[in-house]
């Protein structure tokens, strides 16, 4: 798992497939109890990349920063909410409100296609776990960053490494 | 957590493929409760001291087959019951451990040292592993 820098979105953003504020795959596996047509309801999270860039922005324009904390541990608050009825059908946000309590309710995604470039500067962090040597996956960036690699005990996971 | 008492819970697989060879390591279990419907799987939190802590059930109970469709999960045939203090560690792509006692996992981990002694890359995984699993 990585942190990138926003600039790594600005940069690629002609290279959005497809943004969603939900998870996506978690609507085709069943992680939500709903009773329309999954696929009808994919279709209406999904957005195209200029779209979900108006979206990015507006919330870093109008949400402050314990609200953005709140949206990156997947909870909702009324100034997330509010910006998602801008940009989003009833229905979509019908689903996000009913599954508060599910984290894949409020899960950014987004889908690049091959076109996309990443550079060093575009990582703030790269989380491994400590049974993992980086320098044999990640050799570049371990000889020009090696400070952005962060390894981590995997039995408490992955969450567990980037909330400290 | 007071939703999860008096549940039937199981381990049912884990969250990592292994599509890189870096074992013996910890992977993240998936965690599945028995329901007359099929298997419902839950979301956890991990504490420190390590403790598995079931939060929210997602989705709704399925057959086991069903329940992760996603290739890159491993599922296992037997679900293991749930001990808060159950570690998983991956031997292998197809060798596991299921215990909540730390001694067993050290000693598991030093057999499959011994039996991989020319492995000098396994064998310091191993010990990371060790350390991992008592810290």
């Amino acid at each position: 798992m990585a942190i990138f820098s926003p600039d790594f979105l600005h940069m690629n953003s002609e290279s959005i497939i497809f943004g969603s504020p939900i998870d996506t795959g978690g609507i085709a596996f069943g992680f939500f109890e709903i009773d329309d047509d999954p696929e009808a309801i994919i279709e209406e999270c999904k957005c195209d990349g200029q779209k979900f860039m108006a979206l990015l922005s507006a919330l870093s324009v109008s949400v402050g920063p314990e609200a953005i904390q709140n949206l990156y541990r997947h909870h909702l608050s009324n100034e997330v909410l509010d910006v998602l009825k801008v940009f989003f059908s009833s229905a979509v946000i019908d689903l996000i409100c009913r599954n508060r309590a599910n984290p894949h309710s409020l899960l950014f995604e987004f889908s690049l296609d091959a076109s996309y470039a990443l550079a060093e500067d575009h990582i703030h962090k790269l989380f491994v776990p400590n049974t993992l040597d980086p320098r044999r996956i990640f050799p570049q960036l371990h000889l020009a960053a090696p400070h952005k690699i962060v390894s981590f005990n995997p039995k408490y996971g992955i969450e567990h490494a980037v909330s400290h | 957590m007071p939703l999860a008492i008096s549940r039937e819970f199981y381990i049912v697989g884990a969250f990592e493929g292994p599509h890189i060879h870096y074992f013996p390591t910890h992977l993240q279990p998936i965690i599945a409760e028995r329901t007359p419907l099929g298997f419902r799987r839950w979301s956890y939190a991990i504490k420190n001291p390590y403790e598995i802590c079931p939060c929210i059930p997602v989705g709704l109970p399925r057959p086991l087959v069903g329940l992760f469709p996603v290739r890159s999960f491993l599922l296992f045939d037997t679900p293991i019951p749930l001990n808060t203090r159950s570690q998983l560690v991956a031997l292998g792509p197809n060798e596991f451990i299921i215990s909540s006692s730390r001694l067993s996992i050290i000693l598991w981990l030093t057999r499959s040292v011994l039996a991989r002694f020319r492995d000098s890359q396994y064998r310091k995984r191993a010990w990371t592993t060790i350390w991992n699993s008592i810290s």
